[in-house]
């Protein structure tokens, strides 16, 4: 896990704490937060962006850590011999929920987004127990010609294991 | 146009709901002001691609997109920037940020008040249907979203069980003692009522 708490001394210069928390909110009253030399880091490693061929489709996989949150976004282009349905794509980001479930992760956020001509699809995922919120027509063909995009976001799983088990479930 | 836009910041954990509960305070904005009411709505997210860009473009809004980051900490820099071009653009009289899931909206508010001239408001939302699984293991963050908030919006009530909601009433106001708290199901309808509340004047 990413963030911690740590115990700063005095005159500490991390440069975490350059401003105060106190600002005047719409209503009227004001919050002035002193956090003392207690803070949440937030730490991010470097973006991977890779090519990857799934058998149905090629992917472009981009993917990296932000603060606590292992994020993996996807753009895929169904290959036409072997396009599938969004129907099929949201039982995948379904056995991904469930799959960062039992690996001991926390799902944040699963969601898909597909376009072709005047039809579009839109499926979120936030927990393997609970059936997918999808909008819009999931009998939408995921031929060559329609954008399809992905983020799978989970926390608490190593982001080599999030691509794993994304890679898995898409393929 | 004279002055600053006010500025909202829809914050809340991942998957709570930001983005439905933005296209519904939008369309109650545009009833309740009329079309001359120009709102611009930015659009923060961690990953690479914005779905849900795409799914306020599809409600018919524009939408300006700062990805691969979090305004309140990586993309902090860009922030004021990018509202400053939007001054120009637009000259909205208010703009909606919807934060990344994992963005403490604090940090933000302090930066577009103290270096921006902006005034803030900071609505979040609460998953009321996985409340109780986060709670204990996302608490430092969740704190962070709730304790600065100016309303707290509990999310997805249909989910949830009455006791439960009750429970959330209870932890967000051993967080944020005053804040006042609403509940909505954003996927159906909403009270134009309950949205004024949130949207505030």
């Amino acid at each position: 896990m990413s963030a911690m708490s740590e115990e700063h001394g005095p005159d500490c210069t991390c440069g975490c704490h350059d401003y105060e928390h106190e600002h005047e909110h719409e209503y009227g009253h004001e919050h002035h937060h002193e956090h003392g030399h207690e803070h949440h880091h937030h730490d991010h490693g470097a973006a991977h962006e890779r090519e990857v061929d799934l058998g149905w489709a090629s992917t472009i996989l981009e993917s990296h850590v932000h603060d606590q949150a292992a994020t993996v976004s996807a753009t895929v282009r169904a290959q036409a011999e072997a396009a599938k349905s969004f129907e099929a794509l949201v039982a995948a980001l379904k056995l991904i929920a469930q799959r960062v479930e039992s690996a001991g992760g926390i799902v944040g956020h699963i969601k898909a987004y597909a376009r072709s001509g005047e039809s579009f699809a839109h499926a979120s995922v936030t927990d393997a127990q609970l059936a997918p919120a999808c909008e819009g027509d999931v009998n939408l063909v995921l031929g060559p010609d329609v954008q399809c995009q992905l983020v799978v976001i989970a926390l608490l799983v190593d982001l080599d294991v999030l691509e794993g088990i994304v890679l898995e479930s898409l393929a | 146009m004279e002055g600053k836009p006010n500025v909202i910041i829809l914050s809340g954990f991942l998957g709570s709901g930001k983005t439905t509960a933005l296209v519904r305070m939008v369309e109650r904005l545009r009833e309740r002001e009329g079309a001359d009411f120009r709102i611009a709505i930015v659009e923060n997210e961690i990953g690479s691609a914005s779905v849900d860009s795409s799914i306020i473009q599809e409600a018919g809004y524009s939408v300006t997109e700062m990805l691969s980051g979090c305004v309140c900490c990586t993309l902090i820099g860009q922030l004021i920037p990018a509202l400053q071009k939007l001054e120009e653009e637009l000259e909205p009289h208010l703009v909606i940020l919807e934060a990344t899931g994992v963005a403490t909206p604090d940090s933000m508010a302090n930066n577009l008040v103290k270096y921006g001239g902006y005034t803030v408001r900071i609505v979040t939302l609460v998953d009321a249907s996985r409340w109780q699984r986060i709670k204990v293991a996302l608490q430092i963050l969740l704190t962070a979203q709730i304790e600065p908030a100016d309303i707290v919006c509990v999310n997805k009530v249909d989910l949830a069980e009455p006791d439960v909601l009750e429970e959330i009433d209870a932890d967000v106001h051993a967080i944020n003692p005053d804040v006042p708290i609403v509940r909505l199901n954003a996927s159906e309808p909403v009270d134009p009522a309950l949205l004024d509340e949130i949207v505030g004047d």
